[in-house]
């Protein structure tokens, strides 16, 4: 019935979870006694990639029910997260290429679109996207048959 | 795809977790099946079959 043969086992997602905790702590603890701006530059890039990695780990990883149902939301959020992808980069594209065509609007979107740009054309900000779109749609899944019999 | 799996189950006085274990699937894939959110394959709906003794037909139909 498993298909999911390209998928790590759960227990590495565990591992994924226990990284992207570590992240979470290091950032908070970061905000908390100001780590001095040049090490938390090369500190931020570090964290950054633990987290692709964390995302990477938990969202190619087996879930401890797995089965065709979970199969096909893996699928079906991969589909959004490249949607939510495309339909990001369209809109920032359409925005910051406005100005060059001499219509001006206020900095602060122009910026704004830029950041969103920016990360939307890497392909690391996929992977979280994706771990949150399937982890809230098994989470939802999970919950409302719980709550039917 | 419209289906009658929870009539059956009701009928057989059977829980979800009990019909996931005997088809080797999750509980959430039994509830999302009765929900029309997902078409199970063509294994787990034989499976299925075998399980309440009826036809596929009988289970699903268009």
């Amino acid at each position: 019935m498993n298909k999911t043969d390209l998928l790590f086992p759960h227990k590495i997602q565990q591992i994924g979870w226990v990284i992207f905790a570590m992240v979470i702590i290091v950032a908070i603890g970061g905000c908390i006694f100001n780590y001095g701006s040049g090490f938390y530059a090369q500190l931020s890039f570090v964290l950054w990639t633990l987290v692709y990695l964390a995302a990477f780990l938990i969202g190619f990883s087996k879930e401890k029910d797995d089965d065709e149902f979970i199969e096909a939301l893996r699928f079906k959020s991969l589909k959004t997260m490249l949607c939510v992808e495309l339909a990001i980069m369209v809109l920032s594209g359409i925005m910051l290429g406005i100005p060059e065509v001499g219509i001006n609007y206020p900095k602060k979107i122009y910026t704004a679109f830029s950041v969103i740009n920016y990360f939307c054309c890497r392909v690391e900000f996929a992977l979280p996207l994706y771990m949150l779109i399937f982890k809230l749609s098994v989470w939802k899944y999970r919950k409302e048959a719980g709550s039917d019999e | 795809m419209n289906n009658r799996i929870k009539e059956e189950r009701k009928l057989r006085k059977v829980s979800q977790q009990e019909l996931a274990e005997a088809t080797g699937v999750s509980r959430q894939t039994i509830y999302a099946i009765e929900k029309d959110i997902y078409i199970p394959s063509t294994e787990l709906a034989l499976k299925m079959s075998a399980f309440f003794g009826k036809s596929v037909n009988e289970l699903f139909w268009l």
